[in-house]
């Protein structure tokens, strides 16, 4: 499978003022290697503040890496200007979608001024404009797209509005799109509509998607292979079907375990949680970040990071304790 | 937020501030155009900064109008004018006719002559005056002065300066007088006491048991030339009756029309306050615009700068630039200018920080868009409806300050505003004297005109901050 | 004995310029003591309306149209809003507000923000009410020192059990949570939900709990009542409308639409858009979206069927 885009050890680092002259590094990624193949949708799960969105943003570089690199079909595009990124067409081949479909949208703007900005500022004539834009609002579901363009967001539904931004986002004719959490404001009966319409232009159109959610159970339908973030690092990834049936690192155990499921049988049942709240990416945790909260973490976890290694066939887990888990002789949950 | 034209209006439309704000605007507005356009603006500010234009006039004199309400009648100006008269030797010339009913006299009378032109020989000018009981007098006698070598009839006299007779304290008339009062009325007085005791109550009364009485009735004043060949025209003249009240508004201590000085502050104040808000809002603004979305170097140069403007004080550097440039309207308006921005620069640049942080932003920038069309396309249009309400609510702190900086003498003196008319008023003691006529109209007219910019930035408030409406969480 | 809360007929209008909002539109449940009812909706069903009617907490421009709340049998619409906030609120019923999370006061000790309503009311004096929130504190899973903490310090899971302290403070009997893990992660959501199910245990409350998701309801309700349009679309117990069969269209498809992680298939989702409550569909407000509406659900208005067992359904498909 062709990769369309690839992180090799990306690391965002963030200053962060603190006292008076002091200043501590937050460290929002911190060395991240995932890839996302044509065809292909790769969802990164992980709690508020695990730095899945700042992934998403760096992966199409609307925000700088500090180190590691960004490479497009190949090209290491980390350390171009925005300028050449305009000018060599990669900010035509990728593309995000936003969580809130309430302030994504300029509220001026109508509908067909919103789709069609992209293409003006690429430089397209009117004709093919007014003929992308229509495509597009097709394309979405948004039909008769006449009846639509000279719409403004607030006549619309939240459903309505991510559909917009979807076509906004497919009318360049993208290679490659960020989803971040593009369902998660949305009422829960639009939401399936709104993911199952992203997986049919993935297919139609071929496109790498790199799905950002903290719903895992979204990341289920959507997605061929998971990613499961912690403070900034990369706890396991593989895929989908596997990482869900067979989960190696504790965090992502306990994560599954989290989530409710329309059943009675749960009622006034106590679920096993993790304790407390994740720690300050500000103050992380030394060795393997999860310990703090790891109901089977060794001496070892504490003093060691442990890197991401392959223990089923393409599923990685970083954690010590991994084959244990695999083979049983530990139980987390 | 959002801001439709025709909703707007509906929204601002509907509360009472917003119509009365926009009803006192037009009202102001109408009055400026009158002002520019019927009386062109060098026209009034001669008839404002020239003395020759109103020393004529009564000095502090309250507007006539006050007869209305008064019960003992003062004495309106009377102004006996006339235009292009052709005067010759005796044959032609000028009369005037006054028909005097009135308690008392008049506080002066004079005559004056503007653009005289003459052939032949120098003519002599002679006012004489016909009075209701057929006595006649001469009142004034002007001796137009012989060509200067080189000069060529036809000779023209007193075009740049009016030549003025205050006939009212005139030696030869008082002599006249002391003459005719001998002759006919068999009282002696002498020509020092009718001087004294005020020349015109012995043109114009008559001896009654001990004292001067008003004389009732018409008095024919008639200007003839004495000259003994060629002919005289006179553009323009006037016998001026003074009286203890003036026009519509009154007059200052030193004369001037007061209406003249008030009509002018109209378009003068409303170019002070929009202008330097206009000029205010779009430099605040721009530089928050700027400062809020480049944000780093240039963002910590201006807000560091905004500080420093913002707490240095106003009033030395205003005298200072006063004294080294001299009160000059644009200056005033420059340091107002460098003075107003850094408050709404701070606050557009937090809106702007706020705004930055949107989706809608950063979707921009992710299909490639450049700052400038982010700024024009996308800011701008959010913080435009915010811009607008600050012009309005700027105008009238503008207003303001003019005022009271021209009340504290450092207004440009070569344009009346209400503040400086105010000013002279109190330099005046206008207040101690009682002169209200001169304190009262410009005051009410700074605080009406701030009013109305208040109400209209009241109506705009629900148009802008749209309070929920419609909205309710289920 | 009689309920520990009873709904009957409740109307709540809003005042908007597009006219009157039916948010809530005659809604008529009883909680039994000791019970836990789940109300679910999509945004604009009704849901936290309903929740703030019954503390008496609405908004300026919303109306009380008609019905009644009996707490502990007693009617309480009709008292007057002192009567009531002296006798019954915080006391007796009292809500965790949708975002209390984040709206607590920056500048005050958590701890002091939780003794307020004893100290308000006058019913502890300092030294027993710092005593008293403490405990309280305790209870939901905080370190008693926490008592002197400001609300910055604090991450969004213990801000929202400070959220619970305060409204169990003065030993209410009936609890309203509004979403109250809607702004949490699933970690923290699965921590705050154990604590409510252990709060319910120990102190034998009675709780509403109003959210969005129906397997967030499903985890901790005994009964379910399924709003929508301002309206009881289904009302049953757990086992019947989630264990067996949702009897509603709308439940149904509320239900298929919820990503399973543990079993196969693939979401539906329900097409259209709720409906505009200052102007709502005439016959059943769920028609538009319906699959299975035919001519009836457009012109008249179903009733809520009892479909067995107290297991209640407004739609046509269960006969005239």
């Amino acid at each position: 499978m062709r990769e369309v885009i690839r992180l090799e050890s990306v690391k965002k680092y963030y200053e962060v003022r603190s006292g008076l002259l002091g200043s501590k590094t937050l460290k929002a990624l911190d060395g991240v290697t995932l890839s996302v193949g044509m065809r292909e949708t790769v969802s990164v799960v992980g709690e508020s503040g695990c730095g899945k969105s700042t992934l998403g943003r760096v992966s199409i570089r609307l925000l700088d890496v500090t180190s590691g690199r960004v490479l497009f079909k190949g090209v290491d595009i980390s350390k171009m200007k925005e300028e050449e990124l305009r000018e060599q067409s990669f900010r035509k081949k990728m593309q995000i979608i936003f969580q809130d479909p309430y302030s994504s949208l300029n509220p001026f703007m109508r509908l067909g001024e919103i789709v069609a900005e992209p293409l003006e500022i690429h430089g397209y004539g009117k004709e093919e404009i007014r003929e992308s834009v229509s495509r597009a609002l097709e394309d979405v579901k948004l039909v008769p797209p006449e009846e639509f363009v000279n719409r403004y967001p607030h006549e619309l539904s939240g459903g309505q509005r991510q559909r917009v931004n979807i076509a906004r986002a497919l009318v360049l004719g993208p290679e490659y799109i960020v989803a971040d959490e593009p369902v998660s404001m949305i009422d829960a009966s639009s939401r399936a509509e709104i993911l199952l319409l992203l997986k049919s232009i993935r297919d139609q159109r071929g496109m790498g998607v790199l799905y950002i959610t903290h719903d895992i159970a979204t990341a289920r339908y959507v997605s061929e292979r998971i990613a499961v973030m912690y403070l900034g690092e990369i706890a396991e990834t593989g895929l989908t079907t596997s990482v869900l049936k067979t989960p190696i690192h504790p965090y992502t155990i306990l994560l599954l375990n989290s989530v409710p499921e329309p059943d009675p049988n749960n009622r006034r049942r106590r679920r096993l949680v993790i304790k407390g709240e994740p720690p300050s990416p500000l103050n992380p945790p030394s060795g393997c970040k999860f310990h703090t909260r790891c109901p089977i973490a060794m001496e070892r976890c504490r003093a060691e990071r442990p890197v991401l290694r392959e223990y089923l066939p393409g599923h990685f887990a970083a954690c010590h304790r991994a084959e244990e888990i695999i083979s049983g002789a530990v139980s987390v949950a | 937020m959002s801001l439709r034209l025709g909703g707007g209006f509906k929204i601002y439309w509907s509360t009472w501030t917003g119509r009365a704000g926009l009803a006192l605007l037009i009202v102001l507005a109408i009055v400026s155009i009158y002002t520019l356009t019927v009386l062109p603006v060098a026209e009034i500010s001669r008839q404002w900064n020239d003395p020759q234009h109103w020393a004529d006039y009564p000095k502090s004199a309250p507007p006539t109008w006050v007869n209305l309400f008064s019960e003992r009648r003062l004495l309106e100006t009377i102004s006996l004018s006339f235009t292009g008269a052709r005067l010759s030797g005796g044959a032609k010339s000028q009369d005037l006719i006054l028909n005097y009913q009135a308690e008392t006299f008049p506080t002066y009378i004079s005559l004056s002559i503007e653009g005289l032109e003459y052939t032949g020989t120098p003519p002599v000018l002679v006012l004489s005056v016909v009075r209701p009981d057929g006595y006649s007098v001469e009142a004034a006698r002007i001796v137009v002065p012989p060509p200067r070598p080189g000069e060529n009839p036809p000779i023209t006299r007193y075009e740049q300066a009016p030549e003025r007779v205050l006939i009212s304290s005139s030696d030869d008339l008082a002599r006249n007088l002391a003459q005719l009062y001998a002759d006919k009325f068999d009282v002696l007085v002498s020509p020092t006491r009718v001087l004294q005791e005020g020349v015109q109550r012995y043109l114009m009364g008559v001896p009654r048991g001990g004292s001067i009485v008003p004389l009732d009735g018409v008095y024919r004043f008639t200007l003839t030339a004495l000259q003994s060949s060629g002919e005289t025209s006179i553009e323009r003249g006037r016998v001026l009756i003074g009286g203890e009240a003036y026009g519509l508004m009154g007059t200052d201590v030193i004369g001037r029309d007061l209406a003249i000085g008030l009509l002018l502050g109209f378009p003068i104040s409303l170019f002070i306050g929009v202008v330097t808000s206009v000029i205010v809002t779009g430099i605040g603004a721009a530089l928050g615009l700027v400062s809020g979305y480049m944000g780093g170097k240039v963002d910590n140069v201006i807000q560091r700068l905004a500080d420093f403007m913002n707490n240095i004080p106003l009033l030395p550097i205003l005298i200072f630039l006063v004294f080294s440039f001299g009160a000059k309207l644009w200056v005033i308006i420059l340091v107002f200018v460098a003075f107003g921005w850094p408050g709404l620069t701070i606050v557009t640049r937090s809106i702007i920080l706020q705004l930055r942080e949107s989706q809608f932003i950063e979707s921009a920038r992710a299909v490639g868009a450049s700052s400038l069309r982010i700024l024009a396309r996308h800011i701008f249009p959010h913080i435009a409806p915010f811009i607008i309400a600050q012009i309005i609510f700027f105008t009238p702190s503008f207003i303001l300050l003019e005022a009271a900086l021209s009340f504290l003498g450092l207004g440009d003196p070569s344009l009346p505003t209400w503040g400086q008319i105010l000013e002279l008023g109190f330099r005046s003691a206008a207040v101690y004297l009682g002169y209200w006529w001169w304190i009262l109209p410009p005051g009410l007219l700074i605080i009406i005109t701030s009013i109305t910019f208040v109400m209209i930035s009241l109506g705009l408030e629900p148009v802008i901050n749209p309070r929920v409406r419609g909205r309710f969480r289920a | 004995m009689s309920m520990a809360l009873s709904v009957e007929g409740l109307k709540v209008y809003y005042n908007t310029e597009k006219g009157a909002v039916r948010a809530v539109d005659d809604v008529s449940f009883d909680l039994a003591r000791g019970e836990s009812l789940a109300v679910v909706g999509e945004s604009g069903s009704g849901k936290s309306t309903l929740g703030l009617s019954l503390i008496r907490a609405l908004p300026k421009n919303a109306t009380v149209v008609s019905g009644r709340v009996f707490i502990d049998g007693e009617e309480t619409l009709s008292l007057s809003l002192q009567d009531f906030r002296r006798r019954y609120s915080w006391k007796v019923i009292s809500m965790v507000f949708q975002g209390a999370m984040n709206s607590l006061n920056p500048v005050l000790k958590v701890g002091d923000q939780v003794a307020e309503p004893l100290i308000y009311s006058g019913s502890a004096d300092k030294d027993e009410a710092r005593r008293r929130a403490m405990d309280i504190i305790e209870m939901v899973g905080l370190p008693r020192e926490f008592y002197h903490r400001y609300p910055h310090e604090l991450s969004g899971g213990m801000r929202q059990r400070v959220a619970i302290a305060m409204s169990l403070v003065m030993n209410p009997k009936i609890l309203i949570l509004d979403e109250p893990t809607s702004a949490l992660d699933v970690t923290i959501q699965a921590q705050i939900m154990n604590l409510v199910k252990d709060l319910m245990e120990r102190l034998g409350l009675s709780v509403i709990f109003i959210t969005h998701d129906l397997a967030l309801a499903s985890d901790i309700a005994d009964r379910i009542m399924v709003m929508y349009g301002g309206q009881i679309m289904e009302l049953g117990s757990i086992e019947r409308v989630i264990g067996e069969a949702p009897k509603h269209p709308y439940t149904e498809k509320l239900l298929a639409s919820i990503p399973r992680l543990r079993s196969e298939g693939i979401p539906e989702f329900i097409p259209g858009r709720p409906p505009d409550l200052s102007s709502p569909p005439p016959g059943c407000r769920f028609h538009p979206r319906c699959p299975y509406a035919f001519d009836k659900c457009k012109s008249e208005e179903p009733p809520l069927f009892n479909v067995g067992g107290g297991h209640l359904s407004k739609c046509w498909l269960h006969g005239e």
